[in-house]
């Protein structure tokens, strides 16, 4: 090869080894920026996934406790950050602060108070600037000299990450990552307040079972008391009634009563109107007294009934007997408090699928609680009617001059636990008569007092002659 | 040099052996892996107990998370277990079928249940003092253990000293070790231990202690046997340049120019951190085995990581001190998409190998590097390993500092790798 072949070789291998070099250098440059670009993506969905994942652990972790640990877990998982340290200020406003929780410090450390002098809200650390007082406080708490800490000067909680080397990983902290930091505490703060009100609540539902099973234990033990009197009446009563009545056959406890109401007249909506008859004392009073031995008997096998299903023995019950027995029942107290009792019947005679002594026995209970709300010489007027879907529909109100100040038990109790504005009597009521597939609404009554609406749905109700022939 | 039982400790001229206890074992499985990652290391590693389950295990194998406080670790194991020997140490993330990840809270535990399958266990504590004379003390007790062709896995802790930051060299490590052998032929596999990917911090878990400076080699009866695969990543950007001045690990002069100054003009980029005393894994420098000018094959590289540059001297220091003046070398380029080919092709290899007996077990020792928060590749490598290998077959790794395995027929250290070595056992 001559002098200048050998210099041409020598220069074309120059050539291609630079072109080797520029297109190498330019594969190695466009090979970073693609890193560096999926690694900057990824420290930008750390913020999303870290909030997702805060959010869930706050469904999953059963307390305060409970928390700290695997949020910083969190943290530590998506920043690879070499020390993560939840600290609590105590007390709040004092600059001194005891770590709550920590991952990769030792335990003695964990023990340790720190003062950190006018706590910054935010700051991080480099290794190219001089740290202020604060900043050298806080890598003194942390134990590591390069420093990311959010601090939330209201609840005294704060929240650092920390690091031995200033490139952790891939690069130093920078401001953008004071949404990182912030973001992390503020929901961990989000998630501890939920936990801690959550816990508030389950604190109070657990008093109010507590009240609610005490109260329920008050009940029985009653019961128990009460049973063996309330036999003796019973007996009593029926001596009177064989003496008032000899060689009468007397209906049976269930209800079969005998028709005493009379309902005079209709009105001009052609319904039966009628005002009420007294019935016979001592028959009153045995009915009364059974019904009271079934309460105190069902009090007695489940204190606390309005949260157990209410077990019911129904049949088709004409809603006049019903009616007729409840107005009865309420005769003597409306004569001593001089108060007007007024009732209209549907149109056609109607049967409830019910149990006839728990029904009564509601309406009985609403219209003596109406009466207690109504005036002397006021007037308590108990409308039933079929409603357009074929249900029952009873209205009993009170037309009296405003509600009377009298010392009758109120009709709502601001002690019950299952609904702190009920009185037990009101909720069992309403346990019946939803049991039944019903609804008891309370209201004001336009005319002053109470109203008490009771539905009974279609499926519960029938024309009589029908619901006769079903049975 | 002593030895009790399957295990025995080398603690080198200047230290007494200590005998570790062992415990008697005989139950199938041969071997079980358990994974647990939690915040707190008790529950962290009940986990690991939960999964392993109520057997009576020979030895434990472990790769903690280096945020995980080891005593702690190991005495929960030693509750569960007895007085069982502990090796291993931290890892700055572990991998198992179960799970992996690289927070630092990771913790992988292998159990053998098998004496046919447990290795004996040798230690040598003195690496501080120099790391080329503990390799040839552990490489000469090994000598004398080991059967021909045995399988041996070396665990260290990578880190010597932090400030100013040196690694214990694999190399050093692995050419006393190799001289202790002295002749007799050994398959050995193993990797460097870190706390983190910052390199940190470092320590092994020796039988009944958490100590630094210690190399351990775990020695596999005959019957056991590996097949090993490496997953690499990187290619050439470079024409080859001779390293002109060399002392260790710390490369002067490239084509008798300041190596810094070479490596950055020819990239047209600066590397290493603001100060330069940081990791940098934008370029390495490779050597070629073989041919030079044969066509490209990433198994034919040895590359080695710039640990810090230096831009005072104009050197850079390399992760292992192997290079030698008048080495040709290439800058080489991390390449996601290589790697992640590489891991593709490395796993179909692993699990087509043909290994005699029955597979046993699957090792991963994972360069750190590798990891999708340092390489900035868009698939965790690992996480395909684990998804591509038999999922009956147990799995057990850790992410590394440096990986040893063989390599063009020698054993040595290794950058930027994946080691997949499938253990199988029996005729």
């Amino acid at each position: 090869m001559t002098d200048d072949g050998t210099t041409s070789s020598a220069r074309e291998l120059a050539y291609y080894r630079r072109e080797c070099n520029d297109l190498g250098a330019r594969l190695l440059r466009l090979q970073e920026e693609q890193s560096q670009a999926f690694r900057e993506a990824r420290r930008s969905r750390t913020v999303v996934k870290l909030l997702r994942e805060a959010y869930r652990l706050g469904d999953l972790a059963r307390s305060t406790p409970d928390l700290a640990g695997p949020m910083l877990e969190l943290l530590v998982d998506n920043t690879l950050c070499d020390r993560a340290l939840l600290l609590r200020e105590e007390p709040i406003g004092s600059s001194t602060f005891l770590v709550a929780q920590a991952i990769g410090m030792a335990n003695v450390a964990l023990s340790t108070p720190f003062s950190i002098a006018a706590p910054p809200s935010f700051l991080y650390t480099t290794g190219q600037a001089n740290p202020h007082q604060s900043s050298r406080d806080v890598i003194a708490a942390v134990g590591v000299p390069f420093v990311l800490w959010s601090y939330d000067r209201g609840s005294g909680h704060a929240l650092a990450m920390g690091n031995r080397s200033e490139s952790n990983v891939n690069r130093p902290f920078e401001p953008g990552d004071q949404e990182l930091i912030e973001a992390a505490l503020s929901v961990y703060l989000d998630v501890l307040y939920r936990k801690q009100a959550e816990a508030q609540l389950r604190q109070a539902k657990q008093a109010a079972e507590a009240a609610s099973r005490s109260r329920a234990t008050g009940l029985a033990a009653l019961a128990g008391e009460v049973r063996e009197p309330l036999d003796a009446i019973i007996d009593l009563a029926e001596a009177l009634r064989g003496r008032n009545h000899p060689g009468e056959q007397h209906g049976s406890a269930d209800g079969a009563v005998p028709a005493l109401i009379e309902l005079p007249g209709r009105d001009v909506a052609g319904m039966e109107t009628g005002r009420v008859a007294a019935q016979d004392p001592a028959e009153e009073i045995v009915k009364l007294s059974k019904y009271l031995m079934l309460l105190v008997e069902g009090a007695a096998e489940h204190p606390d009934a309005v949260r157990h299903p209410v077990s019911l023995d129904v049949e088709w019950v004409p809603v006049d007997d019903v009616v007729r027995t409840a107005l009865g029942a309420a005769y003597s107290t409306s004569v001593k408090l001089g108060i007007e009792i007024e009732s209209s019947l549907p149109r056609r005679r109607t049967a409830v699928l019910a149990d006839r002594m728990r029904i009564q026995h509601v309406i009985q209970h609403l219209l003596a609680s109406v009466m207690r709300g109504t005036s002397t010489g006021g007037a308590v007027r108990l409308a039933t009617s079929r409603r357009s879907d074929g249900g029952l529909e009873m209205l009993i109100g009170s037309r009296g001059a405003g509600p009377r100040t009298v010392a009758y038990p109120p009709i709502h109790d601001q002690n019950d636990a299952a609904n702190p504005q009920e009185s037990p009597n009101l909720s069992f009521a309403r346990a019946i008569i939803e049991a039944h597939g019903g609804s008891l609404v309370l209201d004001a009554s336009p005319f002053g007092g109470l109203m008490a609406r009771l539905l009974l749905p279609s499926d519960n109700t029938r024309d009589f002659e029908l619901a006769d022939a079903i049975t | 040099m002593a030895e009790v039982g399957a295990l025995t400790t080398n603690g080198g001229d200047s230290a007494p052996a200590a005998v570790i206890p062992v415990a008697s074992v005989t139950a199938a499985p041969m071997l079980r892996v358990g994974f647990g990652r939690h915040f707190d290391v008790e529950t962290a590693m009940a986990q690991c107990v939960a999964q392993i389950g109520d057997v009576t295990p020979s030895l434990l194998l472990v790769f903690c998370g280096g945020k995980q406080d080891p005593i702690t670790a190991r005495s929960v194991l030693r509750a569960a277990y007895g007085n069982v020997a502990v090796v291993g140490g931290s890892a700055a993330g572990a991998i198992t079928g179960a799970g992996f990840g690289y927070s630092g809270l990771e913790i992988a535990v292998l159990a053998f249940l098998d004496p046919a399958v447990t290795p004996r266990v040798l230690v040598n504590r003195d690496l501080l003092a120099d790391e080329a004379a503990a390799g040839v003390a552990l490489g000469m007790a090994v000598a004398a253990i080991a059967e021909p062709s045995a399988l041996v896995l070396l665990f260290f802790d990578s880190v010597a000293t932090t400030a100013p930051l040196r690694l214990h060299p694999a190399s050093s490590i692995l050419e006393g070790f190799q001289a202790g052998l002295a002749g007799k032929r050994v398959e050995i596999i193993g990797g460097g231990l870190l706390t983190d990917m910052n390199l940190s911090d470092s320590w092994v878990f020796t039988g009944d202690a958490v100590e630094r400076h210690a190399v351990m080699a775990l020695v596999f009866p005959p019957a056991v046997r590996a097949a090993t695969v490496v997953l690499h990543g990187c290619r050439p950007v470079s024409t080859f340049m001779e390293i002109t001045r060399i002392d260790g690990a710390e490369v002067f002069e490239l084509d008798g120019e300041p190596a810094l100054t070479v490596i950055e003009r020819m990239l047209n980029l600066s590397i290493g951190g603001s100060e330069g005393h940081n990791l940098t894994l934008l370029a390495t420098l490779g050597e070629k085995q073989g041919d030079p000018f044969a066509p490209y094959n990433e198994n034919a590289y040895v590359n080695r990581l710039i640990l810090t540059t230096n831009r005072a001297s104009g050197s850079v220091t390399l992760f292992e001190p192997d290079f030698r003046r008048g080495t040709m070398v290439q800058i080489m380029s991390r390449d996601n998409s290589l790697m992640l080919q590489s891991v593709r092709d490395g796993v179909a290899a692993a699990n087509a190998a043909m290994l005699t007996g029955q597979r046993l077990l699957s090792l991963y020792i994972d360069c750190a590097g590798r990891a999708s928060a340092r390489s900035g590749a868009a698939t965790e490598e690992a996480e395909m390993v684990m998804q591509g290998l038999d999922a009956a077959i147990p799995l057990i790794g850790f992410y590394s500092g440096v990986e040893i395995a063989p390599f063009y027929g020698y054993s040595r250290p290794l950058d930027w790798t994946g080691v997949l070595t499938t253990l199988s056992y029996g005729a």
